[in-house]
């Protein structure tokens, strides 16, 4: 498998990227560490015939804090150096568990927030493909995993996300027309062939964690075949704060992904308000993983979904008890 | 001695170095003059007849060279069990009809990749679509599809084997199970994927360089398949990245087509496959259904056994139809049974091929017999250890299929295992779910049945002394990683009492080096190992001879060791190997002073030497979640004599590493004859950090009939590991998991049975 022919610009400054992309007209990728871009494209899951490599930006390959107390990580921060940032334990949990130390040098925090669905139909080569209808997430009119399904179930596959979702995170985003601001579980859209809610012409320049408030405590669990170079069959995370008794629970929040087409928030706001106890964790997880909605075994198709819905609620349970423990600790 | 012995010692790998600087040379390194880049049309369908291919578009991409289809070759089938004509099935480029998907109908060879790629989707074929077959179940239905047309029922080869009375045997037991097993789709996963080489040269000669086991069945197939006589086709070895079994097939359709290639463009020409094609279009292991039962008396001890597998052969035979006889015949290792019967089926379908992969059949069959022997000791209240030393073979026993078992430590293994592992004294108090189990496994070393008689040889080396006393070792054998060319080495070295590294070894190269069947059934140390030996051997008789004579001794009296020659009668006299081996050559007009070996087993049905492991695994479970984490895996193993104990402990390690796939994790999912996960991120073989620890001993039982008395060590070990990880599970979860791979799923759904 060989890369297909393409143009690569290594712009200096995000003015020039973003000019590059805008005059592309959707033509351009943002090139970061490559490591899932590239793949894709060698197995023409992905055409471009220009890639705007953001590597070479300082700007954005920086950590720094902003005045409002928030966390400002660069887009083009390798996802090594995110396992070094303490504030978040999820976070760095997350970060360590991305793929294996080589690829978490070589890819991007943008580009984990970015990564591609998976699916064992649309992971193939072209040649793999060579004979059979297109499906709908390369451009066709059908499912394969799903077959009477009307959308393409690929799965969300970034390990940091739903960290990032259960940490209420934001990101920075900017195109010619201005930048925005939005929270990351907005990154997202439920339909595998386009999961993304970026515009062709916008870069991921910031990703925008809040402060870690006092009393707090967050986790991440991630299941895999593999203790590493896998990704997700679940992946959860989980925030709990603590009221200043340090046993009522102030605010909570986690999110799921690996198994969903989008990483999905998971409602836990039921704890809010009440003394935390294992028992009513327990409780809570068993209720919120319904939320999940539609379970989909698109990224490992030998693994079930009713197992996936099951081991779900057990990662939940168990890290909400992790931050509970860890806020308890804070 | 000490110091001077060259077998015994770990010794580091004589291609270390070249390896971990990148210098080592394998067919994907190769850079010939004009060398142009090969690729492969393959089938998309699993089963159609082909009616036309027009490659007239390819022909005109920019820079495309050649193309070959199925009408460029003789038709020839080829296999690397040529004893049998009926297995010699495998079109390399199909002519009529494809039978699988990964079959291949067309190649192309272009000046780079991309050109290459862009021709072979410019090939037009027309198809004829047949109905398909893909389970042993649908094939076997009456009226079902043929995927060879001559095989009536699909039926690749049905095998009895009987041995005693069976019905007296069930009549004798106390207690009785019968249970169903099923085994996974595994792949080899060699580090390097297949690649070739293909040169040419006027009037009609061909250089092959090919990541292969067996380069001799390579030379001889390819021959045949090309029909030109055997020494037109010259077979080198070049490094080569891992086999297991995968790699033994002979030719594979990259070796023919680039042959053909190459030929039609006069340029040499590079075949590599990528991880896709090597996971589809290589070989894979037999998936197996197991049915098993087995009687045994109040101590537990086998009366009878009794065992029907259906194998899902996949679209060709390849080794297929020495692999249903050999699930037999392993099937009664390494315990004793009053009484035994067989029936093997092996089924076509129209999925990927089957074949050998390390243990060849054992590992399935092992795992079947090992799992309901514990599940036989619990239903007589007898520890898992004790049943097996009560059930293990002896030395100088015969099996239940006829193997004549020379020397066997099993029993000391379990015990040593056992030992090792706390067996009786932590195994009680284990927290819930922990667990520990034991398997055991026994393997041959090289087999005595002839089958390739196009090949006269089995084994052969040739030494030769050069003017300066260093030694040139010329050998067949085949090192695809698993380190023999170190193993030759440190066995000529021995038999010469020189240093290893005063021996240049000089890999197979069917023109240079003297013919060997290759590297499968785990033939090296013991095969190659007997013929370096003999090759050294006579080499020494001659120099003795020679100093006898000079000195005016009794060539009993010398002794060669140390690099050099000396006497026990008269101790002053002492002359180093070099001067020696140089007066020698002076005294006989300098002719070469060589040595020839070779090994012809005695037992022309069986084997000579057989290898005995038991392994305890230690495993801990997530029952919320059912991941499970092996954490230690004791296995103890009699190899014979340890000719080189770090790359014993290397065997050890690795194989428990692919049984720990083929226990948990590995399984190419096949879907209406289409391989769903073909890449390595989507295939779970294990990782560095699934691996438990890996505690080795060594049992050194020297065996008669090995060299220094070696047993093989590459293969049974993989036997023991997922019988040991299935039966820890059962104490850790109070389940049995009859199905491979265990997956977290199958712990979480609660097994297959109590
Ligand atoms: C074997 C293997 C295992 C893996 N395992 C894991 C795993 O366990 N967990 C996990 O989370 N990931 C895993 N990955 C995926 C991937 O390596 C990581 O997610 C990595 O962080 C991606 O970052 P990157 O910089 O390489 O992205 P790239 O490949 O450069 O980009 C990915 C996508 O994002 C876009 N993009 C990148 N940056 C920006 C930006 N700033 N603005 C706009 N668009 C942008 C690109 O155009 C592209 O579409 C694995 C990959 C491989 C090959
Ligand atoms: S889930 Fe999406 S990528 Fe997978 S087959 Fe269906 S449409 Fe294609």
């Amino acid at each position: 498998m060989r890369l297909p022919p393409f143009e690569c610009a290594s712009p200096a400054s995000l003015e020039e990227a973003i000019n590059l992309l805008g005059q592309a007209a959707g033509q351009a990728r943002v090139l970061a560490g490559g490591t899932d871009l590239l793949p894709a494209m060698k197995r023409r899951g992905i055409a471009a015939g220009l890639l705007v490599n953001i590597k070479g930006i300082a700007g954005l390959k920086q950590v720094s804090a902003r005045e409002d107390g928030s966390t400002a990580i660069g887009a083009a921060v390798s996802v090594n150096e995110v396992t070094g940032l303490t504030a978040w334990p999820a976070l760095a949990q997350a970060a360590s568990r991305v793929a294996a130390w080589t690829l978490r040098h070589m890819g991007t925090v943008g580009g984990n927030l970015l990564v591609d669905n998976r699916c064992w139909y649309y992971n193939r080569s072209g040649e793999w493909w060579r004979g059979k209808e297109q499906c709908f997430k390369r451009g066709g009119e059908r499912c394969y995993v799903f077959p009477s399904g009307r959308q393409c179930r690929a799965a969300a596959s970034s390990d940091l996300v739903p960290a990032l979702v259960a940490i209420g995170a934001r990101v920075e985003v900017q195109s010619a027309s201005g930048s925005r601001l939005l929270a990351v579980k907005d990154l997202y859209r439920a339909d595998g062939a386009a999961p993304h809610t970026l515009e062709p012409g916008e870069i991921l320049t910031h990703i925008l964690l809040p402060p870690c408030p006092a009393g707090t405590g967050s986790a991440f669990i991630k299941l895999a075949r593999r203790q590493t170079l896998d990704f997700a069959l679940v992946n959860v995370a989980a925030v709990i704060s603590l009221a200043e008794d340090g046993r009522t629970c102030r605010e909570a929040s986690a999110a799921v992904s690996g198994s969903v087409v989008a990483p999905t928030p998971l409602p836990v706001k039921q704890l809010e308000g009440r003394e935390i106890t294992t028992w009513l964790l327990d409780e809570v997880a068993g209720e919120a993983v319904k939320a999940m909605g539609f379970v989909t075994y698109a990224g490992a198709m030998d693994v079930p979904a009713g197992y996936r819905r099951q081991v779900a609620g057990v990662l939940l349970r168990r890290s909400l008890e992790q931050a509970w423990e860890r806020a308890r600790n804070a | 001695m000490g110091e001077q012995q060259a077998i015994g010692r770990s010794l580091p790998r004589l291609d270390g170095p070249a390896k971990a600087r990148g210098e080592a040379v394998y067919a994907g390194d190769l850079n010939l003059p004009g060398m142009l880049c090969g690729k492969i049309l393959t089938s998309y369908l699993p089963h159609a007849r082909i009616r036309r291919i027009d490659t007239s578009a390819a022909v005109r991409v920019p820079g495309m060279k050649a193309a070959v289809t199925g009408q460029d070759t003789l038709g020839l089938g080829c296999g690397p069990t040529r004893f049998r004509e009926k297995s010699l099935d495998f079109l390399p480029l199909a002519r009529d009809k494809v039978r699988y998907i990964g079959d291949a109908v067309a190649a192309v060879a272009a000046v780079d990749e991309d050109a290459a790629s862009a021709a072979l989707e410019q090939i037009k074929v027309e198809w004829e679509e047949l109905p398909a077959v893909f389970t042993p179940e649908e094939a076997m239905q009456p009226g079902a599809p043929l995927v060879h047309e001559n095989m009536p029922g699909n039926i690749s080869r049905r095998i009895v084997l009987e041995g005693g009375d069976i019905e007296a045997g069930f009549r004798q037991a106390y207690h009785i199970r019968e249970d169903i097993f099923n085994t996974s789709s595994d792949s080899h996963v060699p580090l390097e994927p297949h690649t070739c080489v293909a040169k040419y040269d006027p009037p009609g000669y061909f250089t092959l360089w090919t990541s292969t086991q067996v380069p001799y069945m390579v030379k001889s197939d390819l021959a045949r398949l090309l029909g030109v006589p055997e020494n037109q086709v010259r077979v080198i070895l070049p490094f080569v990245g891992g086999g297991f079994g995968g790699k033994s097939d002979g030719v594979f359709s990259l070796d023919l087509c680039a042959a053909l290639l190459a030929q039609k463009t006069g340029r040499p020409v590079r075949i590599a496959y990528s991880r896709e094609e090597e996971f589809i279009c290589t070989r894979r292991r037999h998936p197996m259904q197991i049915y098993l039962k087995t009687g045994v008396n109040r101590q537990g001890e086998i009366t009878a056994r009794q065992a029907r597998v259906i194998a899902d052969g996949g679209a060709y035979s390849g080794w297929g139809h020495a692999s249903i006889y050999l699930a037999g015949l392993f099937l009664c290792l390494p315990y004793r049974y009053g009484a035994y019967h067989y029936e093997g089926l092996r089924v076509y379908t129209n999925n990927p091929v089957s074949s050998a992969m390390r243990g060849h059949c054992a590992p399935q069959v092992q795992f079947a017999g090992d799992v309901q022997l514990d599940m036989l000791a619990e239903d007589l209240g007898i520890d898992p250890v004790e049943i097996r030393l009560r059930n293990a073979l002896e030395d100088g026993e015969v099996t239940a299929a006829g193997f004549k078992i020379g020397t066997c430590g099993l029993k000391e293994c379990i015990r040593k295992a056992a030992e090792r592992s706390g067996w009786y004294t932590r195994r009680a108090s284990l927290p819930p779910g922990r667990g520990v189990g034991i398997g055991c496994a026994g393997f041959p070393s090289g087999q005595g049945f002839r089958l390739r008689p196009d090949i006269p040889a089995y084994t052969t080396a040739v030494t030769r002394v050069n003017e300066d006393g260093s030694v040139t070792l010329l050998c067949g054998a085949a090192d695809t990683g698993q380190g023999s060319d170190t193993v030759m080495v440190q066995i000529a070295a021995q038999e010469l009492g020189v240093r290893p590294q005063d021996i240049r070894y000089v890999r197979a190269d069917s023109d240079i080096t003297p013919a060997d069947l290759g590297n499968y059934s785990s033939r090296e140390t013991v095969f190659a190992g007997n013929a370096v030996k003999e090759a050294a051997a006579r080499v020494k008789e001659k120099l003795l001879a020679f100093i006898a004579d000079e000195w005016q001794v009794p060539e009993e009296s010398l002794e060669i060791a140390g690099g050099e020659i000396t006497c026990a009668s008269a101790p002053d006299k002492r002359i180093s190997f070099a001067q020696a081996a140089r007066g020698w050559q002076e005294k006989h007009q300098g002719k070469p002073l060589v040595g020839e070996g070779t090994y012809d087993p005695p037992d022309k049905k069986f084997y000579e030497a057989y290898s005995f492991g038991a392994q305890v695994a230690e495993v801990e479970v997530d029952k919320e979640t059912g991941q499970v984490k092996v954490v230690n895996v004791v296995s103890a193993h009699d190899a014979g004599r340890v000719i080189n104990p770090m790359a014993v402990e290397g065997q050890l390690e690795g194989s428990v590493h692919m049984g720990l796939g083929f226990a948990l994790s590995e399984e190419m999912v096949v879907r209406q004859g289409r391989v769903l996960n073909p890449a390595l991120v989507d295939y779970a073989i294990p990782v560095a950090a699934d691996m438990p620890e890996v505690e080795c001993v060594h049992l050194e039982v020297e065996d008669p009939a090995g060299p220094f008395g070696a047993k093989e060590c590459g293969e049974g070990t993989v036997g023991p590991t997922a019988p040991a990880i299935a039966n820890a599970l059962y104490q850790a979860t109070g389940r049995r998991f009859l199905n491979l791979p265990i997956t977290p799923f199958q712990i979480v759904k609660g097994g297959d049975g109590q």
